[in-house]
């Protein structure tokens, strides 16, 4: 299968606007790979660069240095065919205001070549959007749903969505979830932005977890599921010792145990454990959220839902 | 238990699709529960047979309704069977890692979690069957 | 349909406020008409409008207000979508400038329509013909300036900077092209044969093609055009 999107050693560098303060780094060296047809999740805190990832590889900024690629064509200097393949969601609900949102859904549809107007007019009718309404009178939900039909009925190849659950409720979420689904399902890619762990959670293949620009972690989730795992150890133990296992994230010494950290092949840790005469004394395996928690560095919990 | 009216600004397919829908959200129909036939349904509400078609197949591109050939319509089990599937995978997922850990904390190494995994699933064909 | 849609939104007041400042003008020079002597309506027009340095030059700050574009780069989020979409920039500039353009050309036809009207209520009839050929010579010197108002929009990001700036630079230059006589009387001057405007002049055409202003404003115009593709095409949206 091949790359959909490729990123190599991303920097993206905004000049400081007041002379004499500090540029503002906004991507440090990312690298990144979408496979086709996979539904990957970038997440991370504010400012950890994933929207100036996004208007990058939609040709909105110029990258500093660094490549990036979406199905082999160059972001900046191809832009334009590259924007007929994909569809987004501006994490920025506010677009428009002003325009009715009839207007706006028949002008994506001018602008777009595979406009599919009976898909179209489904989702319109089944999420009872009011086409006569102007954008600024609808709720953040309500807004949510045009852009996702507006995204969803041009049929792209890849579909970059910013926080897409913005304001649906439960069930809405359900729903939209369930047609992002349905398109990867037909090979559509698709990258999910978002501070949403349980969304990342229930419908991404494939995760990158940034902080400060760069990526700190990118798995598959279902390795990520099996093989991060806490290691509760009593008995004889080194925690320095264990530290230094290529599978171990982190040994630390509590009171009556020492508690390890394993970002790989646990089952293979546990062997070697009971060799060295150690006792497991607990083993759990660890949420997204609790891996995310433990490898962004100080993520506050009020950044996360 | 649906109303149509041809002068009411909205299409009739439209208000026919809304009322099967709000019937199937607020339980009104069940899930799995059988709806009129076309012809019945076009013969209740005094409209062409088409329309009726036309609302059955769009709730069912939806995955609202279901047809069965030789039949008739019914309600759909799953609303979002895709996403359920997922999360199904996923709960089942979680429940094979918490298992792998408690059985690793009680002692056992993975081999022998599977085998014993194993074993207690091929038990369970086995009692399917009659003595 | 979509791109003149936001850029016309935009546009509005923009275009509301030009046309006060031409409409008033006109509406003064028709009004110099009543004012004794009664004088030819025909003749009266050319010095008070068309020749330069005249009246009708207000189109050169009307078509400043008009041609600089709010939608054209941010602090628009409208433009940011829009350029997610398959609209190559070249395209979304040209459409600018197009707009403006258009809604200079909308102004000059509502002069003339009063013009015209002016004239039936006194009897008098104007020739459509050159008529036409005037505005349009008008319009061509006015709508000159429009990509240079687009590309300082590129570069200092809003009308409400660049509208201003452009004032402040434009009197820097010489040449005072604006003139309101009422009534009007014929006099010899006319503007320098280089400037850009000077072609819009019905006199410049006796004997002659006025190349050198022709040129000018070509220039300016083309200027204007890859300035602002330039500046777009490399700037962040």
């Amino acid at each position: 299968m091949s790359d959909a999107i490729v990123v190599e050693r991303l920097v993206k560098r905004f000049p400081a606007l007041i002379p004499g303060r500090a540029a503002r780094i906004a991507v440090d060296g990312l690298d990144l790979r979408v496979q086709e047809g996979r539904v990957t999740g970038l997440l991370g805190p504010n400012g950890s660069g994933k929207t100036t990832t996004i208007n990058v590889l939609l040709g909105l900024t110029k990258p500093t240095s660094g490549r990036a690629t979406v199905f082999g064509r160059d972001v900046w200097r191809e832009s334009l065919g590259i924007r007929s393949r994909v569809a987004y969601v501006p994490a920025e609900r506010t677009v428009f205001d002003w325009m009715q949102v009839g207007k706006f859904i028949g002008g994506v549809t001018s602008l777009s070549k595979r406009w599919d107007s009976e898909y179209a007019d489904r989702l319109i009718r089944r999420w009872e959007i009011d086409k006569r309404a102007s954008m600024g009178q609808l709720s953040t939900g309500a807004r949510t749903r045009v852009l996702l039909v507006a995204a969803l009925a041009r049929r792209p190849d890849i579909l970059l969505l910013d926080e897409p659950t913005t304001g649906l409720d439960p069930a809405a979420t359900d729903d939209a979830l369930s047609e992002l689904i349905g398109f990867a399902a037909d090979g559509t890619t698709i990258v999910l932005v978002t501070h949403h762990i349980e969304v990342v959670d229930r419908i991404c293949d494939r995760v990158t977890i940034m902080s400060s620009g760069h990526a700190l972690l990118t798995s598959d989730l279902e390795d990520m599921r099996s093989s991060w795992a806490v290691i509760d150890v009593t008995g004889p133990s080194r925690p320095e010792e264990m530290h230094q296992w290529e599978e171990v994230t982190s040994a630390t010494r509590r009171d009556e145990y020492t508690r390890l950290i394993v970002h790989a092949n646990p089952a293979a840790v546990v062997d070697r454990l009971r060799l060295l005469g150690a006792e497991i004394a607990s083993v759990h395996p660890l949420t997204l959220r609790e891996v995310y928690l433990g490898v962004t560095p100080r993520a506050a919990d009020d950044d996360l839902a | 238990m649906f109303h149509v009216r041809p002068d009411a600004g909205e299409p009739i397919y439209t208000q026919l699709t809304r009322q099967i829908r709000q019937a199937v959200a607020t339980g009104v129909l069940g899930r799995g529960e059988q709806l009129p036939s076309v012809r019945q349904l076009a013969a209740d509400l005094v409209i062409n047979p088409n329309t009726v078609v036309r609302a059955y197949r769009d709730l069912e591109a939806d995955g609202v309704l279901e047809g069965v050939p030789g039949r008739g319509w019914f309600v759909t089990n799953n609303r979002s069977p895709r996403l359920r599937d997922a999360e199904r995978k996923r709960r089942l997922n979680e429940l094979i890692e918490q298992l792998w850990a408690e059985a690793v904390s009680l002692g056992y190494d993975t081999e022998q979690i599977a085998d014993l995994v194993a074993e207690a699933l091929s038990r369970k064909a086995k009692t399917g069957r009659r003595a | 349909m979509m791109l003149k849609r936001i850029i016309w939104h935009d546009l509005r007041w923009r275009f509301l406020a030009a046309a006060i400042l031409v409409g008033m003008t006109a509406g003064v020079i028709v009004l110099g008409l009543r004012l004794p002597p009664r004088a030819d309506y025909v003749h009266h027009l050319d010095l008070a409008w068309f020749n330069l340095p005249g009246a009708s030059a207000v189109l050169l700050p009307a078509a400043l207000i008009i041609g600089s574009p709010g939608t054209l780069v941010r602090p628009s989020r409208d433009v940011a979508y829009v350029m997610t979409l398959p609209v190559s920039r070249e395209r979304w500039v040209i459409s600018h400038i197009a707009a403006s353009f258009a809604a200079l050309a909308l102004l000059v036809i509502a002069c003339d329509i009063l013009f015209v009207v002016a004239g039936w209520t006194l009897d008098s009839v104007l020739r459509v013909g050159s008529l036409t050929v005037r505005s349009l010579l008008l319009l061509a010197a006015a709508g000159a300036w429009i990509p240079l108002m687009v590309a300082l929009t590129a570069l200092v990001r809003r009308p409400v900077i660049a509208v201003p700036l452009a004032f402040v630079l434009l009197s820097f230059t010489r040449g005072n092209r604006f003139r309101l006589d009422i009534p009007a009387e014929p006099h010899a001057a006319m503007l320098a044969s280089l400037d850009p405007w000077a072609f819009a002049d019905p006199r410049a055409w006796n004997g002659s093609i006025p190349v050198a202003s022709i040129a000018t404003a070509t220039g300016m115009a083309l200027t204007g055009i890859l300035v602002a593709l330039f500046l777009i095409r490399r700037r962040d949206m």
